[in-house]
């Protein structure tokens, strides 16, 4: 867990105005044709908004719940040449990242805001405390650890990784030891267990599919478990499908996963879908020797392939 | 019909292929029921559920009049994954079939009309069926227009029928058009896009019905072409298509506003779709 | 929705006393009903031995109970294709078993009237969908009055409460009457013939569903009225939805636009909905044999239209979010009469970016 995991809304409340400003001036100068970040939705929720014009750009929030992860509502403007403005944190510059790196964005196309972070609450959480103490909550920012986001226990990458102006001043990046807490105990199992243990968890998933659309690291132009011919994903909710589902989603970000954890945030069901990607990560950092497995690179591991790798006939 | 459960058809077996377009891509199967019993009276404008067990359903006009029984005859263009199965199927083949679905056209209230039938490629299918069945009934009407026109010589269907048995009709007029001639030169008829070749046959709109199906394309300017005849609404009549699951109004998918194509449809008149949201 | 029916029959059932009851009734049913499964409130069917294990106190479950009447996966066919001595082509079909009669324990009022709306559009209409009604004929509703609405609650909005009967065979109501203590036992009121059948059968009477002690007639129709007076909060506020006239306009309108904006094409309302029903269509199997089943679909995914050959006629967010809110305020409105919402709340919840049902016909009004 972070040391300076903190929530300061008066500082916040200077970062929205600081963005509203700079929003509305790049939005009325028409550097950009539309911003990306977030509005108060339903019942002070923050929820993705495109700012259209300087006047939409006032109705942007920067907000101890600004939790939801932007970069993949880019996707929804691929067409079009207009350039477009987006306000990342740490993680969100890790998803902007992600979606940067598989090339399914033009950076040319983007001014990107970056504010450092120090900790965004989880908004379900502080939205059903009564509404004198979620009042207290929002104003003073004191608030338990456990109201954090899961990802902010773990965030190594406070500062924006990708931007082109900031607001705010970096804060102190700490070295934080990648732990998998969970993962410890799934290895432990035995295999018939471990079996019998997912094949539960996935049992209650239902299929809306909330968990790979919010996803940075799903962002294939037509996903294969889509497709009907070949059909890979049968429709049934079974659960020889819906491990098929979870397995093949889990393998197709291994190697990409920026640790955000919006997957498991928004699932309904309460289906632990970080706890496969956690092991997958790890995983990852022992064969392969990467590090920090969640920050984007330029190429990662399972996309690289090297003469010299030990399945390659003749290698060694 | 077969079963309670409106989803599971009956078994019913291919008993011939014929190729309708040069290239092979639109064939006319002719299938009937395994058990007599299973057998339906459709209406002109209905459709049929067609399966490939294994792959899925797919819903096809009846292209045959009711008139003239079992088997019936579905027109299908290899498309996706359940036409294209269809396609590579051979007669003697099982396949499930369950019907007839849809609305039908109003042909009782056309009694005493001159009728214009407007249709371009393989859409001539659902009008094929109603154009037999008006000429099953022959003395119900006055003149008949049959205005068809296709990409190519070869993409024209049911040859027999409108270069042979249709111009033989009493008081039946067939005019017929390509939107590109073939290079070897044997099509002597005339050239141009079927809206446009509306315009020349200049079919009068007093008395008259006018009934269209064709590609989007072909519909969107024929609907144009048709009031500048002077055919009103409540004249023209089309057909609508849509992705449908179940037929039968249930699944939620087909439906334009708060009409279900497969239940409400697939005949609408002119006046009934400028009611509808643009959302097909 | 006049709410006065003459009960059929009354019990009383003491809290203690349930397990047992729904132990009973497991014998000769699928039992269905609400249960907590790692934190989650979940309707689903209950396992042997876990009739203790349901829980009433939460308001309703993040999934509806729709699953009993309309599966996730229905099998409705299974095919085998083959060939006979001579080398034809053969087809058999057979249908699968609809399985044993089910209760739908524990669910709210404004669940039991979901499964009469989705009722008029399976059993209605020209076709009357015979799996449907198989099933459907099986299935008995033991709805339990809220003592408690939630946060997200808005039955009112529909003129409904949280002591309704309708859809329901038999209704649970709190022998205190509403609030967070739910008191020791319920009232047990049966409004149909099959939840008079169920009430008096000799399973629940062994398992002790007693009858109404004589001086009890008063108070239980003090705390059914009690129940039934009840308001959300949320309903409070919204007031009455009616917006299905002014929605005929709207269908052009730029309102869908805005507002689609934050959707991100998941299918989370549409499967948490009560009332909710589109589904498809497809087909499993290998080596000539398997299965025709339906499976939950949604308008809200991307290529719920997509047709043979690449056309889509939704291919925009706004159009899908339009076609969902369009086809519960309007297109049903149309065809039967009254909405397709019961204000239970779940897409309130559930809704990772809040685009709901109470947020779209609150906007509608102003548009």
């Amino acid at each position: 867990m972070p040391k300076n995991l903190a929530v300061d809304p008066k500082k916040m409340k200077e970062t929205e105005t600081a963005l509203r400003a700079e929003a509305g001036k790049l939005l009325g100068e028409g550097a950009v044709t539309a911003f990306l970040g977030h509005e108060e939705g339903w019942d002070g929720l923050p929820v993705p908004f495109f700012a259209a014009t300087a006047d939409e750009a006032k109705r942007l929030v920067w907000n101890p719940l600004v939790a939801f992860n932007l970069a993949k509502h880019l996707l929804d403007r691929l067409d079009g040449e207009g350039k477009l403005g987006i306000v990342v944190n740490g993680c969100g510059s890790l998803a902007l990242n992600r979606i940067l790196k598989d090339r399914r964005f033009p950076r040319e196309r983007l001014h990107v805001v970056g504010v450092p972070c120090t900790g965004v609450l989880d908004p379900d959480k502080v939205l059903a405390l009564p509404d004198a103490e979620r009042k207290e909550v929002l104003q003073s920012g004191k608030v338990g650890a456990e109201f954090f986001l899961k990802r902010c226990g773990w965030c190594d990458a406070p500062n924006p990784v990708v931007y082109d102006s900031l607001i705010g001043d970096k804060v102190p990046e700490e070295a934080v030891p990648p732990l998998y807490p969970r993962v410890a105990e799934l290895e432990a199992m035995k295999a018939e267990e471990r079996l019998a243990y997912f094949q539960g968890l996935y049992e209650k998933c239902i299929r809306c599919f909330a968990c790979r659309n919010v996803c940075p690291a799903c962002n294939c132009r037509e996903c294969s478990l889509d497709q009907w011919d070949p059909l890979w994903l049968g429709r049934a909710a079974v659960p020889s499908e819906q491990l098929m589902y979870h397995f093949i989603r889990a393998f197709d970000v291994a190697g990409r996963c920026i640790r955000c954890g919006e997957c498991e945030r928004v699932c309904s069901v309460g289906v632990p879908l970080m706890e496969l990607n956690d092991k997958l990560m790890k995983d990852i950092t022992e064969l392969f020797g990467v590090q920090r497995p969640h920050v984007p690179a330029d190429i990662e591991p399972l996309g690289q392939f090297d003469m010299g790798d030990p399945d390659v006939e003749g290698s060694h | 019909m077969m079963s309670d459960n409106l989803l599971v058809p009956g078994v019913a077996t291919i008993l011939d292929i014929r190729d309708e377009t040069s290239n092979g891509d639109t064939k006319t199967f002719w299938v009937q029921f395994d058990k007599p019993e299973d057998a339906f009276v459709h209406r002109p404008g209905q459709c049929a559920m067609i399966s490939v067990f294994g792959v899925g359903e797919s819903m096809i006009s009846i292209t045959s009049t009711p008139t003239r029984g079992w088997p019936i005859e579905l027109c299908i263009k290899r498309a996706g994954r359940v036409t294209g199965a269809l396609h590579d199927s051979q007669i003697g083949d099982k396949v499930g079939l369950r019907g007839p679905y849809g609305n039908i056209f109003p042909v009782e209230d056309w009694k005493g009309k001159n009728l214009v039938f407007i249709a371009g490629g393989f859409a001539l299918a659902p009008v094929r069926c109603l154009i037999d069945y008006c000429l099953a009934h022959r003395d119900w009407f006055k003149h008949i227009d049959i205005i068809y026109g296709a990409r190519s010589p070869g993409d024209l269907c049911f040859k027999p029928d409108i270069l042979e048995r249709w111009p033989q009709e009493k008081d039946t007029t067939v005019s017929l058009t390509v939107d590109r001639a073939d290079e070897a030169g044997t099509w002597k008829g005339p050239v141009g896009f079927v809206p446009s070749f509306v315009e020349q046959v200049k079919p009068s709109p007093k008395d008259t019905i006018a009934v269209t199906c064709g590609p989007p394309i072909m519909i969107k300017f024929v609907l144009q072409v048709l009031p500048k005849l002077g055919f009103t609404d409540e004249q023209t009549f089309t057909t609508l298509e849509l992705k449908m699951q179940c037929g039968v109004g249930k699944c939620g998918r087909c439906n334009i506003g708060d009409k279900y194509v497969c239940v409400d449809g697939p005949v609408f008149n002119l006046t009934q779709i400028k009611k509808l949201p643009a959302e097909f | 929705m006049a709410e006065s029916p003459v009960p059929k029959a009354t019990r009383l059932v003491t809290k203690a006393g349930l397990g047992a009851w729904l132990a009973a009734l497991a014998a000769d049913n699928t039992v269905m009903g609400p249960v907590m499964v790692d934190g989650k409130p979940l309707f689903r069917a209950l396992a042997a031995g876990q009739e203790g294990d349901v829980d009433l106190e939460s308001v309703h479950t993040v999934n509806s109970p729709k699953v009993g009447v309309l599966p996730q996966t229905e099998p409705m066919v299974r095919y085998r294709l083959d060939k006979d001595s001579g080398g034809a082509p053969t087809l058999s079909t057979e249908a699968p078993d609809s399985g044993p009669p089910v209760v739908l324990f524990g669910l709210r009022p404004c669940d039991a009237v979901a499964i009469e709306l989705l009722d008029k559009v399976f059993l209605t209409g020209d076709f009357v969908d015979g799996a449907y009604k198989e099933r459907r004929d099986k299935v008995t509703v033991v709805a339990v009055a809220c003592p408690v609405p939630a946060k997200s609650c808005f039955c009112d909005s529909f003129g409904l409460t949280p002591g309704a009967s309708r859809g329901a065979d038999v209704v649970l109501y709190g022998r205190s009457g509403p609030g967070k203590v739910e008191g020791d036992a319920y009232y047990a009121v049966a409004y149909t013939d099959r939840g008079e059948a169920l009430l008096g059968s000799a399973g629940s009477k062994a398992a002790g569903v007693a009858d109404l002690p004589g001086t009890e007639g008063q108070k239980m129709e003090n705390a059914i009225s009690s129940f039934r007076a009840l308001k959300t909060p949320l309903g409070d506020k919204l007031g009455r939805i009616d917006v299905a006239g002014k929605l005929d306009g709207l269908f052009e309108n730029p309102y869908w636009e805005k507002i689609s904006a934050r959707c991100v094409s998941c299918g989370t309302c549409t499967f948490v909905c009560p009332t909710c029903y589109c589904f498809g269509v497809a087909d499993t199997g290998a080596a000539g044999q398997g299965v025709r089943f339906r499976y939950w679909d949604s308008c809200k995914f991307p290529q719920f239209l997509t047709m043979a050959g690449g056309h889509n006629p939704r291919p925009a967010k706004k159009m899908r979010s339009r076609q969902r809110f369009m086809h519960k305020l309007n297109y049903y409105h149309h065809r039967y009469g009254e909405y397709l919402c019961v204000g239970c709340g779940r897409c309130v919840e559930s809704c990772p970016v809040g685009l709901h049902l109470p947020l779209v016909a609150g906007d509608v009004r102003g548009l």
